[in-house]
């Protein structure tokens, strides 16, 4: 199995993990942009099994490849600027008067997880973008 | 040529990654730019008028501070006015429990004292959060022995409640010092220095906060070394003991919950380490004074009972400035004026509340869908909280009655309850330096109307010593009780009163107001005539009014006027003369249910909190504590409670469905018939017959954006001209924001704030709630909130969350510090003349936590169940006297607080924040308040239509900095619990809700025209976008990233080309 197919298989696992642990934090405390974020994760679930499959059949710099890969990367950004929005407040109030809170640190944990997940995403898309075929 | 190709490719990703994070950022930023800009003191965005026609007109600081003529600020002025008023709050606040051969004053030249505790060099003097002190501050050590400030070097330092430790200012303090009249007097250098070293370790802070497994980590007197040995050649004459607890939000200490090894049981009982430390202190100096710094009432009996300790005062957390006024009362500038505002119990766990004091989660929480509605607590003490329960059974002991004297709930006493034995010291209870005497001066005038009877009392106070000093008049009163009667206290504070300065010798009047609402008793199974149930009731037969120092010693008056003497069990003998028996007559002796079945606003009383008793949902399950049988209605503990079917629904948030098909076309949106904007309704009276026309202006959108975003920003609202506002911050010891972060730069008094010396002085500076509490001062509280209220106007701020106004259930509450007392009316009076004091400056104070936030464990949605009686006469009271403010109506206009803030909590299964009964029947209709109602910090959203309905004017979203532009309330609100979505359209069948919202949107945005927000608002306002380093910032980012993405795309395809 190609090298390219692994990493885009492992990103797409990552946004699986992501979307699981963004429903599962917005479910212990509401995340405003849960419909969207959810969305582009679905998305980019989509696009790095498209490109795993796309970066086979052609080449790891095939034009189309390179495009696909950028639109994962936007699905990417997207995801995190919604993820870090709907943490901030969380984090703040978690880190300040509201360090007790038990289920506040369960949706920030599981936020947190679903951060590190989209970035994995996007190193591993990096990594795999330098990859010779 | 591949591998080229590769480089590009992947140059092209990590450029866009970067591009990607770049805009990630720059989203972040927007989103939360007020935030932003407070916390770095930028201005993203700002508001401005074409013209400065009416602006900064309405509300002005002090001539002291901003003098318009000259358009000149003076920021020394104002920290020296808050050093004066911190050290006068510090030392009315001072409590003398003990002071054997007037140990107190320190007198002499230069008196050399030693200082022993941890505490004596890094004192509490506020909390880990909430009442926390902030910026340069004055030290216990400098107050005694120097004379002028040391800001530079002297910042106070906080451990929040996650742990570690800063300092609350980041950057040095560069601007003024102060001077100042020390004590005088030469501390023991050898000692402070040994202390000074151990807290190099940053262990202690000025702000810390209550814990589990408390520690409260006294070094061991061998780390002092030979510092010992240093207590010799005059420092032997006197020792300072500190003795210290700390509190602060999110944490409460928990019965038993003591670190291992420190000896105590209990976290407010004294540590090895502290016993040692204070034997210490007997065994190296002659005269023994021990300092209590702390707010949650610690177990200091054997203190008391020790022969060896001379004196103790209790200090509280005194502020930044505080330990001033501390040592004024230590050096005898000023004799100790203040009484305790709750009862110190030999041991805490003697209070009733405390067999139902904690973590309690339903047994069948996996069957409630609500993540927050696991958790409950039984509030089985009913009536009796706090002195009520001790002075209550100690009356019925000495009558023989109720088996008061039986042994169940004993603590301190050796078989039989005592309360000589369970009590260290009395509510209301405090020492001077001199002696005065006090007399009732003839009979109380006696007002009746319908539906109010007022009786003013005349109280001469003399001073009998040789000391000048201040005095406070406490006037208490007892109802007729027998058994068969609704339960009451046998004593209640009614009201109180102080002095000015008397000399020895010479009196002074004061006059007292009691209104004897505050002592009518709900009756909740009374039948109203239009077939409610529940009102306040008011027995025919004899009252008593005594004066006292505390509500044992007044107690101990009316049992004398009884006939009582220490042969019937009294601990001592009361002076029946201080008493003034009432006997009421009520249509030939009947019980009166009328004079007090009415509110001030004419509204009927009756039950409104119902599904705040268990009971009303599963019958005679819980059994209350009553004077009727104390031992057979001694609380048990009601834990693994499982929550019956009945209850589900509440506690699932059931609480109002959306309806059809209704006509609501009597209520007008979007209207262009009027275009009147908020500024002009600056002031106005919420009777202003333009109300109705502006609010028909609004959209149903802007309508319900108002009523969600209810902080810290306000919403911007076209059609009325309003602009979005950072408006809001928290507490009540002062405004959070340095001078230099204000939110309006506009103001003349802040415009050249930059280039201020003291810009960066942070005015939260002030005392626990406690110790305001314990000055017994209407007037003092009034200057405090006349000054916050100067504050908010340097920090551009119209609204304060704050003060803190829920009722010290018990000594374990980690909040205490951040409200009053466990009396209902020292509590209610403190806010409301602090609330008052602040609208006179514009700034709407908004107390918290309305209400039943009875502990910090499980706050977020704890279920406390107590019968109303309870909620009535003991928590709503003190939210009562405030809201109403009757001291201040006039027949012009009606007075009274304009803001607050809905508690975490819930009262029963119902939230609070969704309690119409609370909200609207009770607080609209029966007190008449109007204004300002927020939801706490992400109060569940989930529950927006059922909390508008309620009675909230809006949610407190943490942060929405710029929703209006990019938030979708359906995004925001998503999850109602019914599963609709909040969106423009879904009250279109609804008239309640159309109404609800109008009546909430009315009560927001006549607060709003009351507050200091209007200084700033003309017909040419508006806001524009201003550049800031951190835009800048990332603006240049996203360029770059930008540009180099690109490039080495363009590369990539050439690169391709070539190949191809």
């Amino acid at each position: 199995m190609k090298k390219t197919m692994i990493l885009s298989g492992v990103s797409a696992v990552l946004l699986i993990v992501a979307f699981i642990t963004a429903l599962v934090s917005s479910n212990i405390v509401n995340m405003e942009h849960l419909s969207l974020t959810i969305t582009v994760l679905v998305i980019g679930f989509v696009v790095f099994a498209a490109d795993a499959y796309l970066a086979t059949k052609f080449s790891n710099h095939h034009p189309i490849v390179v495009v696909v890969g950028l639109v994962a990367l936007v699905m990417l950004v997207v995801a995190l600027t919604n993820l870090i929005l709907d943490s901030a407040v969380l984090a703040a109030a978690q880190f300040t008067y509201d360090a007790v809170n038990v289920s506040g640190w369960q949706a920030f944990y599981t936020r947190a997880a679903s951060i590190v997940c989209v970035i994995a995403g996007m190193v591993l898309l990096a990594v795999k973008s330098f990859l010779k075929d | 040529m591949m591998a080229k190709k590769a480089l590009w490719h992947g140059l092209t990703v990590v450029c866009g990654i970067t591009l990607g994070l770049s805009v990630t950022v720059s989203q972040v930023l927007e989103a939360y730019r007020g935030d932003i800009d407070k916390e770095l003191g930028t201005v993203s965005e700002e508001v401005v008028s074409d013209d400065g026609d009416n602006l900064y007109k309405t509300f002005l600081p002090d001539a002291k501070f901003y003098d318009p003529a000259t358009e000149t600020t003076n920021t020394k002025a104002l920290i020296q006015a808050a050093i004066d008023l911190g050290r006068k709050e510090g030392e009315e606040g001072c409590v003398l429990l003990k002071n054997e051969g007037k140990a107190l004053p320190i007198t002499g030249t230069k008196p050399k004292v030693t200082l022993f505790g941890i505490r004596s060099s890094v004192p509490l003097l506020g909390s880990s959060f909430g009442v926390k002190v902030q910026g340069p501050c004055i030290t216990l050590e400098q107050a005694l022995t120097q004379n002028k400030t040391d800001f530079a070097h002297t910042i106070a330092s906080q451990i929040p409640s996650r742990g570690g430790w800063s300092l609350t200012m980041s950057g040095d303090w560069t601007g003024d010092e102060f001077d100042f009249d020390g004590a005088g007097f030469d501390v023991n250098p050898t000692m402070m220095q040994a202390y000074a070293k151990i807290a190099e370790s940053q262990t202690w802070a000025h702000n810390e906060g209550a814990k589990k497994e408390y520690d409260p980590k006294e070094p061991a007197i061998s780390e002092l070394g030979n510092a010992v040995d240093s207590i010799t050649g005059g420092y032997e004459e006197t020792g300072i003991v500190v003795i210290s607890r700390p509190g602060g939000e999110s944490n409460d200490y928990l019965p038993g919950s003591v670190a291992a090894g420190t000896g105590a049981e209990e976290p407010l009982a004294l540590t090895t380490n502290e016993k040692e430390m204070i034997k210490l202190a007997k065994e190296k100096c002659k005269k023994v004074i021990v300092l209590v710094n702390c707010t949650s009432a610690m177990e200091i009996d054997e203190l008391k009972e020790d022969k060896d300790i001379d004196a103790i005062m209790w200090i509280g957390f005194p502020g930044s400035y505080g330990m001033l006024g501390v040592a004024d009362v230590l050096s005898g500038k000023k004799a100790p004026s203040g009484h305790l505002y709750d009862i110190y119990a030999t041991y805490n766990m003697s209070a009733p509340a405390m067999q139902n004091m904690g973590d309690f989660k339903f047994s069948n929480a996996d069957d409630i869908t609500r993540s927050k509605s696991k958790t409950y607590v039984v509030e089985a003490e009913g009536l009796y909280v706090g002195y009520r329960y001790y002075e209550t059974r100690y009356y019925d002991a000495v009558y023989g009655q109720g088996n008061a004297a039986s042994s169940t709930g004993v603590y301190g006493s050796k078989g039989n309850w005592s309360y000589a034995d369970e009590v260290t010291y009395g509510f209301g209870y405090g020492l001077s330096y001199t002696d005065f005497k006090q007399e009732l001066v003839g009979r109380p005038v006696i007002t009746k109307d319908s539906h109010e009877i007022t009786m003013d009392f005349k109280v001469k106070v003399t001073n009998t010593g040789d000391v000048a000093g201040k005095e406070a008049v406490q006037i208490y009163g007892k109802a007729p009780w027998s058994k068969g009667m609704v339960e009451k206290s046998a004593i209640q504070l009614l009201a109180f009163g102080k002095t000015g300065i008397i000399e020895p010798g010479k009196s002074e009047e004061v006059t007292v107001t009691v209104d004897l609402q505050d002592l009518a008793s709900y009756d909740s199974t009374f039948v109203n005539p239009d077939g409610t149930k529940g009102t306040y009731v008011f027995d025919s037969g004899d009252y008593y009014f005594a004066i006292g120092n505390g509500a044992h010693d007044a107690l101990n008056n009316v049992l004398a006027a009884e006939g009582k003497t220490t042969a019937d069990g009294m601990d001592y003998n009361g002076n029946a003369a201080a008493t003034f028996k009432w006997n009421y007559n009520y249509q030939g002796g009947k019980q009166d249910t009328d004079t007090f079945a009415f509110s001030k606003t004419g509204q009927r009383i009756s039950n409104h909190l119902e599904y705040g008793d268990w009971n009303f949902y599963e019958p005679n399950t819980v059994t209350y504590l009553s004077r009727s049988n104390w031992s057979g209605t001694w609380p048990k503990t009601y834990s693994n409670m499982k929550a019956p079917d009945s209850m589900m629904n509440d506690l699932n948030g059931h609480y109002y469905t959306i309806k059809q098909g209704e006509d609501t076309s009597s209520i007008k949106w979007n209207s262009k018939e009027t275009n009147i904007q908020l500024y002009e309704m600056v002031g106005a009276e919420y009777d202003d017959y333009r109300w109705p026309s502006i609010l028909s202006q609004l959209t149903v959108e802007e309508s319900m954006y108002i009523a969600g975003y209810g902080g810290p920003t306000i919403p911007a609202v076209p059609s009325i001209g309003l602009e979005e506002y950072y408006m809001t911050e928290n507490c009540g010891n002062g405004m959070v924001l340095s001078l230099n972060k204000t939110v309006d730069k506009n103001a003349p008094w802040s415009k050249n704030i930059d280039n201020d010396k003291n810009a960066n002085w942070n005015p939260q500076v002030f005392a626990a709630s406690p110790n305001l509490a314990s000055s017994f001062n209407h007037d003092l509280m009034y200057e405090l909130g006349v000054f916050v209220g100067e504050e908010a106007l340097f920090d551009g701020l119209p609204i304060l969350w704050g003060p803190g106004l829920n009722t010290h259930r018990h000594a374990y509450n980690g909040r205490n510090c951040e409200y009053y007392s466990e009396d209902p009316v020292l509590s209610g009076v403190c806010a409301m003349e602090f609330a008052i004091g602040a609208r006179s400056k514009g700034l709407i104070a908004a107390p918290k936590h309305f209400a039943f936030n009875d502990q910090e464990t499980n706050r977020n949605g704890v279920a406390p169940f107590m019968t109303e009686q309870r909620a009535r006469e003991v928590e709503l009271r003190a939210f009562q006297i405030a809201f109403e403010a009757n001291k201040y109506d006039t027949a012009e206009k009606d007075m009274g607080m304009i803001g607050l803030m809905t508690s975490f909590s819930k009262i029963g299964a119902v939230e609070v924040t969704c309690s119409r009964g609370l909200l609207t029947d009770i607080l609209r209709n029966e007190w008449g308040f109007h204004g300002y109602a927020v939801t706490d910090i992400f109060d569940d959203t989930d529950l927006y239509t059922a909390a508008v309905y309620a009675g909230i004017t809006g949610f407190d979203i943490r942060g929405a900095s710029s929703f209006y532009d990019k938030t979708k309330l359906s995004s925001r609100f998503g999850n109602e619990v019914d599963g609709v979505a909040i969106a423009p359209g879904i009250y279109d069948g609804d008239l309640a809700m159309n109404k609800a919202l109008r009546q909430s949107n009315r009560d927001f945005l006549w607060g709003l025209a009351q507050s200091n927000l209007m200084n700033r608002f003309n017909a040419s306002t508006h806001k524009v976008w201003k550049m800031t380093w951190w835009r800048g910032a990332y603006i240049a980012a996203i360029s770059v990233t930008a540009v180099l993405t690109l490039g080495a795309a363009v590369m990539f395809v050439l690169e391709t080309r070539k190949e191809g």
